[in-house]
């Protein structure tokens, strides 16, 4: 720590002090070193050790360790205060105009510097700040009143955010479908909004939790099942001609793409990444060898490294930019957690290890074109655990499995 | 602790040692022994060290008052001079006399009354700003009458807050002139606290010698505590606990063995965790203890605590077997390092330093829980203490109890549990943490909601319930996420 940090740290303790000794805060060293032997003739000598920590740092002949307490106390102090203000801000949220709603925002994000969980607060926040609720009135009245529930949902704290969500699921359980097809168009149209209460519309709505929940419940109860009506009934030949139809139409498309790369819900950089992890673990180099005349191309697509890009070069160890979120969420990831930590590596690798011996994940492991790797860690609910990228200085676990991935470079399977 | 008539946090406990003992002013040795003693019930030395030092030093201030044969009468008596420009809600301006009431050399009567409104006049010109001239007059006090603990005090206060005052000499010296081989409890107290807080005012060797010479053993193993949490903080506390209980055993080892049991039991605190031969001596240490017998209904509370930590501390042994020393700066190797000060230092001081972990956790739900598992999957004891420092935080900072939350969440919990992809319990894990934090619902709520549904008492859910309720590791991510919401 160089001296002028450590002076401002003294600085920041010693007014903390005075503040909780009630002293005037514009009050000079000497001023407060009377003030402080008055104060331990009233307390015989021997003050509370809270305040005999104070005394000193009032006066700047604070310890090591009573600075370190008065800057934690100050931190927490800090945080709450933070909290509530943001809580305020939350509160008033839309109703700010957009300049004044960014201002406030920038002004409380950067006070919130050295506190993380406000900070985090804040950039949830974030995602409301381009947004004007006349801009809602354009869109059809179920997706209107979907997004003005997640603008709702925004500026609630996690508690009250599932409380109003269980409230609105549990007033549209009638007509789900016609929410679950709002949340679906909100997703593909307008994924900005679909952020805003990601739980809501993305995981219970647009991913059919909440409807699969109550059809479970309802077979329980032994209910009907609501089934989609279709009319008129169609005539038995039709569907053995359809059938007919759809065979034929399989075996050409597997006869054209032997690796049934196609059947997987997955991006085709997934399997692309598999295919390279694959030839890894048979001990076959990487890349096929480079065609001299493609110049530096290397296996993985031109596309699919420009949209890792930004994770790799984001300083900030987490997905921010809305369109890489965006194209990880459509291509069915549920971003959990995004972490790198280049220089952690070797020790991310360890818990990687850990990922694999414990449940099983999925790693996708990409070779970067700048000679660097990126390491994402799924589970089995495709949730992005993990995601690292660096130089690995040790050696990846070999047990990278996915029993239900294809191996593009397998011969073609003889099941029909 | 409810008992108490003092307020939780120790920063608003009152200065005046009779309102910290809750008797009035006047009361007898006998009123004043006896509500020291229900008090320390309460706040015991090991899991309130801070309450039950100024618990003590209210208590010896007291006990000195009353050494003298002076009947405490008012306020007693205080070591430093009301200043001139008193605040309008001190309390009446204590009498010039010093307050120890140790036994003082004798002086002529011409002599107290020329030294004290001496001693008076140069803090009141502390009191005034002028602290290099009170600070001079102290001084010359001092070469008059050396080691008057009156006159150290005031030294040392001066010291402390000026510290350029003279630049050969640390506050802490005069605590230590002072206490010479006489007690006092303000300077004692004073002196334990530096000594806790700074590893040169621990390791200083006249505090080593400091222990041989104190009459009081209670002071003694306060002091000899104090120093090794100080050498703690600089690493040294191993040859410090050695050096001392060498120094103290000729005195204390079958002389008064209950002091001596507790001063084993606080090596313990420190050299439970240490590996190689400092752990066999450790174990050593542990078999002298139990050979004590006839103190163990003492300290029975002490010893299962210390069971305890011994289990821990094989725990983390089994660790580090296992994985290699603890990488600083990993999740699992700083929880160790928490629990360890717990027990070193305080349980307060592990909790504030939690925070900075839960943060970490919560950023990261679900990666937090694989490496919580990866390393202290197997060691139960540490999970559950750390899952319990988290939820003594959460209760200290008023989590918001959501009392009320509907039945109908019973319902919900089921469905989702229905809805999991079940094989084991372990298969549902992360999907059952996911759930709670989207949902807001406790492990402990949808534990018991499940307890309530009979098709989870078949199949493979039928252990589900117990198995959330022994997960101590989701347990501690959720309360690390909750933690940071507030």
């Amino acid at each position: 720590m160089t001296s002028s940090s450590r002076d401002l740290l003294d600085d920041e303790a010693a007014e903390w002090a005075v503040e909780r000794l009630g002293w005037e805060a514009e009050s000079s060293v000497a001023e407060r070193r009377a003030a402080a032997c008055r104060r331990l003739a009233r307390d015989v000598g021997l003050p509370a050790p809270g305040e005999w920590r104070q005394l000193r740092l009032a006066v700047g002949a604070g310890t090591e360790a009573d600075r370190d307490a008065a800057l934690r106390a100050v931190a927490r102090q800090r945080c709450q205060a933070l909290h509530a203000e943001i809580d305020r801000f939350a509160a008033q949220f839309f109703e700010l105009s957009l300049a004044d709603r960014r201002r406030q925002w920038q002004a409380l994000h950067l006070r919130a510097a050295g506190a993380e969980a406000p900070r985090r607060r804040l950039e949830i926040l974030e995602h409301g700040l381009p947004l004007a609720l006349a801009e809602l009135a354009a869109l059809p009245s179920r997706q209107r009143e979907l997004a003005e529930e997640a603008c709702a949902q925004l500026v609630l704290r996690p508690a009250e955010q599932a409380d109003r969500r269980r409230a609105l699921l549990k007033r549209i359980s009638g007509e789900l479908r016609l929410w679950e097809k709002a949340a679906r168009r909100l997703v593909a149209d307008r994924p900005w909004l679909a952020r805003l209460a990601p739980d809501l519309v993305v995981h219970e709505l647009a991913q059919g939790s909440a409807r699969r929940k109550l059809k479970a419940a309802e077979r329980r109860r032994g209910a009907p099942v609501p089934t989609i009506v279709t009319s008129p009934r169609m005539p038995r030949w039709g569907w053995v001609a359809i059938f007919f139809v759809a065979a034929s139409a399989v075996a050409v498309v597997t006869q054209s793409f032997p690796s049934r790369s196609s059947q997987s819900s997955r991006p085709s950089w997934s399997g692309i990444a598999e295919r390279v992890l694959r030839r890894q673990r048979e001990g076959r180099p990487l890349f096929p060898p480079a065609d001299p005349a493609a110049g530096t191309q290397r296996e993985l697509p031109a596309a699919t490294v420009d949209a890792l890009r930004p994770l790799v070069e984001e300083a900030d160890a987490r997905i921010r930019q809305p369109e890489v979120g965006s194209w990880l969420e459509q291509a069915g990831y549920r971003i959990v957690f995004v972490e790198s930590e280049p220089q952690l590596l070797p020790a991310t690798n360890i818990e990687v290890q850990a990922a694999l011996e414990d449940t099983q994940q999925i790693v996708y492991r990409f070779p970067l074109a700048d000679g660097r790797e990126c390491l994402l860690v799924v589970n089995r609910a495709n949730a992005l655990l993990l995601a690292v990228w660096g130089v690995a200085h040790e050696p990846l676990p070999s047990a990278v499995t996915d029993p239900h991935a294809e191996d593009p470079d397998a011969p073609p399977s003889s099941a029909p | 602790m409810n008992d108490s008539h003092l307020p939780p946090d120790l920063d608003r406990w009152p200065s005046d040692p009779y309102r910290i003992l809750g008797v009035p002013r006047g009361a007898r040795p006998l009123e004043i022994k006896s509500a020291y003693a229900r008090l320390v019930r309460t706040y015991k030395p090991e899991q309130f060290p801070e309450q039950f030092r100024r618990l003590r030093a209210a208590y010896e201030r007291l006990r000195a008052a009353h050494g003298d044969g002076r009947k405490p009468t008012g306020r007693p008596r205080s070591a430093l001079p009301a200043s001139p420009a008193r605040p309008a809600d001190d309390p009446a301006p204590p009498t010039p006399a010093a307050h120890s009431g140790r036994p003082h050399r004798q002086h002529p009567a011409s002599f107290h009354l020329a030294f004290e409104p001496a001693m008076q006049g140069a803090w009141e010109q502390a009191c005034e700003g002028r602290e290099e001239a009170a600070y001079a007059e102290l001084l010359r006090l001092h070469a008059a009458q050396p080691g008057q603990a009156d006159v150290c005090l005031r030294l040392y206060w001066l010291l402390a807050l000026a510290p350029g005052l003279d630049a050969h000499r640390a506050p802490r010296d005069w605590l230590l002139t002072g206490l010479g081989s006489r007690q006092h409890g303000g300077l004692l107290e004073l002196l334990c606290r530096e000594a806790a807080d700074d590893p040169a005012a621990a390791l200083d060797p006249r505090c080593a010698r400091l222990l041989e010479t104190l009459p009081q053993i209670g002071s003694v193993s306060e002091l000899a505590q104090c120093r090794w949490q100080g050498a703690a903080r600089a690493g040294q506390a191993v040859p410090a606990i050695v050096a001392d209980l060498d120094r103290l055993r000729p005195r204390l080892a079958g002389v008064h063995d209950t002091a001596w049991g507790r001063l084993l039991l606080a090596a313990l605190r420190h050299l439970a965790w240490e590996t190689g031969p400092v752990r066999a001596a450790a174990a050593t240490l542990r078999g002298e203890l139990e050979s004590l017998t006839h103190i163990h209904r003492q300290l029975a509370q002490e010893l299962t605590e210390l069971d305890y930590l011994w289990e821990l501390a094989a725990e983390r042994a089994a660790l580090v077997r296992a994985n290699g020393a603890p990488k600083p700066g990993r999740l699992t190797a700083d929880i160790v390092e928490l629990a360890q000060q717990s027990f070193v230092f305080s349980q307060a001081y592990a909790a504030e330093r939690a925070d900075a972990l839960a943060l970490r956790i919560a950023a990261a739900p679900l990666a937090g829980l694989l490496a919580l598992r990866r390393t202290l999957g197997s060691a139960p004891r540490l999970a559950s203490w750390f899952d319990g420092l988290l939820a003594a935080l959460l209760e200290q900072r008023g989590e918001p109890r959501r009392a009320g939350l509907p039945d109908e969440l019973d319902e919900e919990i089921w469905e989702e549990l229905d809805a999991m992809p079940w094989s084991k319990y372990d298969d549902v894990r992360d999907t059952l943490l996911a759930y709670c934090l989207r949902a807001a619902v406790s492990p402990e709520r949808v534990a018991a909601a499940a307890r309530r549904q009979d098709r989870f008492r078949t199949g493979p859910k039928w252990e589900f319930s117990d198995r959330l309720d022994a997960d101590r590791l989701l347990h501690c991510v959720w309360r690390s996420c909750q933690l940071v919401q507030f």
